[in-house]
């Protein structure tokens, strides 16, 4: 034990005197976790992955970097993960709290890294990078060691040339495994710099994140859909089954105690909701929950899935399991005060219906926030009637629906069967009629080429957005404007901003000091109704590149075949005018994407062109910020102001379309005219002929980026 | 350019199915729920460089639609009016999927004028009147969207339903 105490103490000395400054503490985390930890996103986040189940929870929505944590490794010899940051372009030491510290290391690269593991042998932290400029490198870990990080090369990456997106160490051995994009798995031995390779699993395509359990199983979760696979290496058998459903993304990368057993950490057979928790949803707090052990027959809608705890939103229950499972109750009216709300809630059988709409917007459900109390409602649709007192403001909240066999039920607890449903919901304003577009639960298609005044090779990708909109008004005009999206492709090197213009709105006439925008749920660090400006230019962001990210083995987001993702960017805009306008709002407005200040943008331009280079939809005019003199300047645009032509080729083409459906888009560099063979006849038509081309169904689906 | 001025001056062909609801409804996520075309005939590609387009034509996928209800039988009572497009009639009423509603609002003795954009795949609309008091029944109306149209002083054609 002494000696333990006193290695430990000189690791500690060591080891803080070699960080960088930080103010970050740095504890462990506990011996050996029996969790997968899998850390996403281009501004990371981390996720606890029950490997048993698939089931995962929000660990860390920040780990206080501003861009991708990836090849992460977990030390069992000191129980700190490591991992690579781009933001520091160096190896960083991750505490049990997800926050990150950069480790004071020569990186003799030159380049960053997202293939990496510990080994759990020598102590040494392993990076890959594929390319003779890059390599296999060590880190040693080891603090009694005179190479205490240093970084050495083992090999460089044309001689151990592999296509691979992360590796993992057997527990017992010297022997890293990792499965490449062909579907090989190999066997890296990282003290002779070399690789064999052993069979092909029977599935292919990009696994980002590689554990091992101490049974000798690799598990390896594939980037595009989240399917966590299975190896038993020690087995020598090595065709990969599937094992479980966990979180996707295209930058993906996870660390796991490869000495501890997987294990069912719990089991799946409650309900819980989805609502923040303050509203008392996970098991910590004692949150809404309902047993589904004993062949429950009590649900809402058509199909009831259970989880080992809540996945809180922006997580929801609704994306656990095969099917999405709130889908019980449905507004048909808009919630108003001094009325009621009507619902129409479907029950599998007759039992006891209680809801809940936080109408103060408190984050709670009181007592008086019930606004369904033990109804007793029958199998198959009903309308249900809610009253919703007076002085209730506007707003987004959130509602609770909980039917069981049982009465009484409160809005947390536990209860012996049937099911939870939370919804988020808006509170409108008195008398305002609320018109959507498309539709609530469906969304319209924004897809740009961003190389204008240049034609580009119409793959109509280099940006893709799904956007809904909702326009509040009453006979003395809108009131608010309210947009939701995600960004569903980037297929552009560029650096692009996107924009919406609210056409005939003033920038005075909005209501600036309530304005709620929020971007994967958090809120921006920059004014989203653009300063200095007389119109209403409202900026979704500045850089989509901020937001979203290739991922490994990818140049682009979600545009080339085998580089699926999960939506790593949306939105959520209230913009709320100060007294109601006079202006014809519907659709998606004026939708526009922009050059990224500071930004190259092509060599025709001399300077970069910002702000004042802007791309619309067919014949919208630009805003005031766009620089007209762009219209001359050499190019294949034949936009004519005086005429209210604009972005538009001689022969009629845009650089931008919108089209009424979540759309699937092109992958990358195939023409929308291969892709959807009625395109042609339809614009010929002038819309006439084959409106329905942009439909699945008339597309030729290879040639499709499909998620 | 106000994008309404232009989708009013084109003029669009659609034919009234007769069905109820529209062929392509959205799924949960909102997605085109039309299966992949794996192999069944499509017509030959077309470069999109090599294709000669009116200026004017401004590839819109959606039109604009006046709503104009005066409905006598709720003149009396306090209700609610919605217009949504996935649904199915089941005997004297219909099962309307409320998420795919355009529209809500609430009748003003009676009457509603509004407007909305409804996307091409769009065919057909039904819109249901809800009573405040639980007692009465809804009224429901299916409407096919392009089978009632009027000249415009410029030319163009707008589409109305009406409800009266």
């Amino acid at each position: 034990m002494g000696l333990y105490l006193e290695v430990q103490m000189r690791y500690l000395l060591a080891a803080s005197a070699l960080l960088l400054a930080t103010s970050v503490s740095a504890e462990p985390f506990e011996n050996c976790p029996a969790k997968a930890f899998l850390t996403q996103g281009t501004v990371p986040s981390t996720y606890s992955v029950n490997l048993v189940t698939g089931d995962y929870q929000v660990l860390a929505s920040t780990m206080g970097v501003k861009s991708g944590i990836n090849a992460l490794g977990y030390n069992s010899q000191d129980n700190y993960a490591y991992g690579w940051s781009y933001q520091h372009n160096l190896p960083v030491r991750i505490h049990n709290e997800f926050n990150v510290e950069p480790l004071k290391v020569d990186n003799v690269s030159g380049v960053d890294f997202y293939v990496g593991d510990v080994s759990t042998n020598d102590n040494k932290y392993y990076v890959y990078r594929r390319g003779a400029t890059a390599g296999l490198f060590s880190i040693d870990l080891d603090a009694s060691s005179q190479s205490f990080l240093k970084m050495e090369q083992v090999v460089d990456g044309a001689t151990l040339d592999m296509d691979i997106a992360d590796m993992a160490f057997h527990p017992y051995t010297d022997l890293a495994y990792s499965v490449d994009h062909s579907g090989y798995l190999l066997e890296i031995d990282v003290r002779t710099g070399t690789a064999t390779k052993l069979d092909h699993v029977g599935t292919t395509a990009g696994f980002g994140a590689a554990y091992f359990d101490a049974d000798g199983n690799l598990y390896m979760g594939r980037n595009r859909d989240g399917a966590i696979y299975r190896i038993n290496i020690d087995s020598g058998i090595y065709q990969a089954e599937f094992f479980a459903k966990g979180p996707s993304s295209s930058t993906n990368d996870g660390f796991r105690c490869a000495q501890a057993p997987v294990i069912g950490i719990s089991n799946t057979d409650l309900d819980f909701g989805d609502a923040p928790d303050t509203y008392g949803t996970s098991i910590a707090n004692n949150g809404a929950r309902h047993g589904l052990s004993h062949k429950n027959v009590f649900y809402l809608g058509e199909h009831v899935d259970g989880e080992s705890d809540a996945s809180i939103d922006p997580l929801s229950d609704d994306n656990n399991g095969d099917k999405k499972d709130d889908d019980g109750v449905q507004f048909a009216t808009n919630i108003v005060e001094s009325s009621k709300a009507i619902a129409v809630v479907k029950a599998s059988t007759t039992g006891y219906l209680n809801a809940w709409i936080d109408l103060d917007q408190n984050g709670q459900f009181d007592d008086n926030d019930q606004v369904v109390k033990d109804l007793k409602v029958k199998m198959g649709n009903q309308y249900v009637y809610m009253p919703i007192p007076a002085g209730v403001k506007s707003g987004e909240t959130w509602a609770r629906f909980r039917f069981s066999e049982s009465d009484g039920i409160q809005a947390v607890g536990g209860a012996s069967n049937g099911e939870v449903e939370d919804y988020k919901v808006e509170l409108i304003e008195s008398k305002a009629t609320v018109a959507t577009y498309p539709s609530s639960n469906s969304w319209t298609t924004l897809a740009f080429e961003d190389n204008w005044p240049h034609e580009g090779d119409y793959d109509m990708n280099d940006l893709v957005v799904h956007m809904r909109t909702s326009v509040w008004s009453k006979t003395s005009g809108v009131t608010q404007v309210n947009m939701k999206g995600e960004i569903s492709a980037v297929g552009a090197s560029y650096h692009n901003g996107f924009a919406v213009r609210l056409p005939g709105v003033k920038r005075d006439q909005v209501d600036v000091e309530n304005i709620e925008y929020l971007v994967n749920g958090q809120p921006v660090d920059f004014e989203p109704l653009e300063t200095g400006r007389d119109e209403a230019i409202f900026i979704l962001t500045y850089n989509l590149w901020d937001y979203v990210g290739s991922g490994e083995l990818c140049k682009y987001y979600r545009t080339e075949d085998g580089c699926g993702s999960d939506i790593q960017m949306n939105f959520s805009a209230r913009i709320p005018m100060k007294e109601p306008v006079q202006a014809n709002l519907n659709g998606v407005f004026d939708p526009f994407l922009f050059a990224t200040p500071g930004a190259w943008h092509g060599g025709h331009f001399a300077t970069t062109p910002g702000r004042s280079y802007e791309i619309h939809l067919k014949n919208y005019a630009p805003t005031e910020a766009f620089d007209q003199s762009l219209f001359d300047a050499p190019g294949d645009d034949a936009s004519a102001p005086d005429n209210s032509f604009f972005f538009t080729t001689a022969k009629g083409m845009p650089w931008a379309l919108e089209i009424g459906t979540r759309w699937d888009h092109p992958q990358e560099y195939t023409d929308i005219g291969h892709a959807y063979p009625y395109f042609a006849s339809w614009a010929l038509s002038n819309g006439w002929a084959n409106q329905d081309w942009y439909l699945n169904n008339n597309a030729n689906a290879p040639l499709l980026f499909i998620d | 350019m106000n994008k309404s001025i232009t989708a009013l001056s084109m003029t669009l062909f659609l034919v009234a199915c007769g069905q109820n609801g529209s062929n392509n409804q959205p799924n949960d996520t909102g997605a085109a729920s039309a299966a992949p075309n794996l192999g069944a005939a499509l017509p030959e590609a077309t470069d999109t460089k090599t294709l000669d387009i009116s200026k004017s034509f401004s590839f819109d996928t959606a039109r604009l639609i006046d709503i104009e209800f005066d409905i006598e039988s709720a003149r009396n009572s306090a209700a609610d009016v919605s217009i949504c497009t996935d649904y199915s009639e089941v005997g004297a009423e219909f099962d309307i999927n409320f998420n795919t509603c355009a529209l809500n609002g609430k009748l003003d003795n009676g009457a509603f004028n509004h407007s909305m954009l409804l996307t091409n795949d769009k065919e057909s609309v039904v819109a249901v009147v809800l009573f405040q008091d639980a007692e009465m029944i809804p009224l429901y109306r299916e409407f096919t969207v392009d089978s009632n149209q009027r000249n415009k002083a410029d030319g163009s054609v707008q589409r109305v339903i009406v409800w009266k």
